[in-house]
């Protein structure tokens, strides 16, 4: 193989990479009205299927773009509970969330893990604990967001789309962060 | 301010002057110590008639650091202050002239929180005390600073101790040149000048973090300023002869403090850890499991890998492992088996009992990780226990660097096989990649029991001993964890009741 072919094989790979990047956030923001009330559709589409608009953001932008008020969170440690890793964001308060998961129906949640995690013993972390959500935001609206993802239950009508989503993105030589 | 000082100093257990029979004193006690130091800051929160001032750096003693002193009058529990991602430092203007060729690393000093009840009164009193050493002392024994405690002074000690309220105003200082007191402080510099042998200027220096947006982007880094103090040294009143110097002195024993404070603190309240209830279900099964557990790990051919396994827990980086058999009538270990620092496999044969890992803690400075189970030792578990093949199969031990032991008891054979039996179940357990289940109904049910714990004051390996303690129950498997704090004899089992919505999940252990 010439030179000139080397150097054309990389100038095609460079810009089939540059596409590729850009190509992940090209679907348009779609508001609630369009789903017909469908709300698991929409937090899909714009969380899910959307979700690379998202990295390198704030929770500010993600909250912004939701448009529906957050009723509830969860503080996520992985790496053995030594990181505070991301938030999970509900749109229903914390006794609608287990009712609607006991009964087999979707319950949205929006994961949100940060670009720079936190050690759980940093009062950064520590103050968060026993804390509203209005409270928790104005701490965390600032944070740099890694990636986010729309967590979809088995029995739900989506779970298909999820699970290849889901497929589709699994490193089999990703660190197991839950597992120790 | 003089409603503070009522708070602090005249709060006391038993002495309203009025008690017609003497009460015996309750020895003072780090819990106890705590609680007296919450309910002051308590008290403190609804006396302030001010906002909150950012300029303040929060502080709180660390509970598990602290530590009981006792002398014939007093018992003094001392508690090292967490100032978060802030500092203080206090320094003479030599440590200070040091430290612009040494930085503030070289800076040392000792910042407590003191809790002091008075033995034969019941008299309960708690300030901060700063050791603030002279330059040569810092060189010399600046390390061994902690050593200096309120009822024991160090021989030789050159420098300043200070007597602070909880919220910073100073109430005395001493000077101490060669361990003796050889002067005090005089608050205000006001009286008789002619007392006054020097002024002295103690540098403040408050460092913390911050975060700055500019042009769309944001950045962190750490900024610290300083102020001066002025110290009007007085000879005479600090004077042993002159009766009691170089401790802190009460306001009815003549003592005062300035109107002003004098290091930027805020007392804030300690993490005060909420325990599980005591359970009263706890014959039958519970009592099994932990005396079958016992008898294996006490065993005479396996008690020895058990200590082994125990110093590995907490000193090696790396997960170590073994199987405790039943052959010939006997327990026995198999060879220890070292794995990595996130998991280690000992794979069970038929003869397998137990398996036994440990949990070493993290190996990074300041991190800690959880001790107890992981999703993969309860998948691991219920695979074993799950398959008909390893029929006297008990269950699953670890042994935690902190000393405490956990056992993950078969409790129910037929729950556990009928369980593993189902497809749909054996997915229900398995690890995630990025998450704590791969389940996500379950990965969500999960995290949300266990912020629900902590939130209640539960501590992080409490919260996910019981959030998984429900899941077992919830999902009918079979498996029961139990927990053996260090220095415990036995295992006690958990359990995690729902109360109802509002009371929420409820933790339980056996006596």
């Amino acid at each position: 193989m010439s030179i000139i072919m080397k150097k054309l094989i990389l100038l095609f790979s460079l810009v089939g990479i540059c596409l590729a990047s850009k190509a992940q956030c090209e679907l348009p923001y779609k508001p609630l009205s369009e789903f017909n009330k469908d709300t698991t559709a929409y937090v899909i589409y714009n969380f899910m299927d959307r979700a690379d608009c998202y990295k390198e953001k704030t929770l500010k932008e993600v909250t912004k773009d939701l448009g529906i008020p957050i009723k509830y969170y969860v503080r996520i440690d992985l790496s053995r509970g030594t990181l505070f890793s991301g938030i999970g964001i509900y749109i229903y308060d914390d006794i609608t969330v287990s009712r609607l998961r006991d009964s087999n129906k979707d319950y949205n949640v929006i994961d949100i893990y940060w670009e720079t995690p936190i050690n759980v013993l940093h009062p950064d972390h520590k103050r968060l604990i026993g804390i509203s959500w209005n409270k928790a935001y104005e701490y965390l609206k600032d944070m740099k967001i890694k990636r986010i993802e729309v967590s979809i239950p088995r029995y739900s009508k989506y779970y298909e789309k999820y699970k290849q989503k889901e497929t589709k993105s699994y490193d089999p030589n990703k660190r197991k962060e839950g597992v120790w | 301010m003089l409603v503070t000082l009522a708070v602090l100093y005249g709060c006391s257990s038993d002495d309203d002057g009025h008690a017609v029979a003497e009460k015996p004193v309750e020895p003072l006690t780090v819990s106890g110590a705590m609680d007296w130091y919450n309910e002051t800051v308590g008290m403190l929160e609804k006396q302030k008639s001010t906002t909150d001032s950012s300029a303040e750096v929060p502080y709180q003693p660390l509970e598990n650091l602290a530590k009981l002193f006792a002398d014939e009058l007093w018992y003094a529990v001392e508690s090292p202050l967490d100032f978060g991602d802030q500092s203080l430092m206090i320094m003479t203007p030599e440590v200070s002239d040091y430290t612009v060729t040494h930085g503030d690393d070289a800076i040392k000093q000792t910042l407590k929180l003191v809790v002091l009840r008075n033995k034969e009164t019941g008299e309960t009193y708690s300030f901060i005390m700063a050791v603030v050493p002279e330059l040569n002392y810092m060189l010399r024994k600046g390390d061994e600073l902690n050593k200096i405690t309120y009822l024991s002074r160090d021989s030789d000690f050159d420098g300043y101790i200070f007597f602070f309220t909880l919220d910073g105003h100073l109430i005395n200082g001493w000077l101490y040149e060669d361990g003796k007191v050889t002067g005090g402080t005089n608050l205000s510099g006001d009286g008789k000048r002619t007392k006054i042998a020097k002024a002295m200027y103690m540098e403040i220096k408050v460092c913390g973090s911050y975060m700055v947006e500019c042009g769309g982007g944001s950045g962190g880094g750490v900024d610290c300023y300083t102020y001066l103090e002025v110290v009007y040294i007085e000879d005479g009143i600090g004077n042993p002869s002159s009766g009691g110097g170089g401790n802190i002195q009460y306001p009815n024993s003549g003592g005062g403090t300035n109107t002003d404070s004098w290091v930027p603190i805020k007392p804030t309240p300690s993490d005060k850890v909420v325990k599980p209830e005591v359970r009263t279900d706890c014959s039958g099964s519970a009592t099994q499991n932990a005396n079958d557990a016992q008898n294996a790990t006490k065993s005479p051919d396996v008690q020895v890998d058990m200590s082994l396994l125990k110093t590995y827990a907490a000193g090696k980086d790396n997960e170590w492992a073994t199987l405790i058999d039943f052959q010939s009538n006997k327990y026995k270990t198999s060879q220890l088996k070292e794995g990595s620092t996130g998991s280690v496999k000992p794979y069970p044969n038929t003869n397998t009992v137990y398996d036994v890992h440990t949990h070493p803690n993290d190996t990074r400075e300041g991190y800690r990780n959880l001790t107890g189970f992981s999703m993969g030792d309860v998948y691991g578990a219920l695979y074993t226990g799950g398959d008909a093949c390893y029929s006297i199969y008990k269950g699953s031990i670890v042994i935690a660097y902190d000393g405490s032991e956990y056992l993950l008891a078969v409790n129910d054979r037929t729950k556990i096989q009928k369980f593993w039996g189902n497809d749909a179940n054996k997915e229900l357990f398995k690890s995630g990649d990025n998450t704590y289940f791969k389940d996500p109904k379950m990965n969500t049910e999960y995290r949300e029991i266990r912020n629900k714990l902590e939130d209640k004051g539960f501590s992080i390996d409490d919260a996910n001993d019981y959030a998984m303690s429900y899941l077992l129950d919830k999902y009918d498997t079979g498996l029961k964890i139990s927990k053996k704090e260090d220095g415990e004899a036995e295992f006690k089992e958990m359990k995690t009741e729902f109360r109802n919505a509002k009371i929420g999940y409820q933790p339980k252990k056996c006596p």
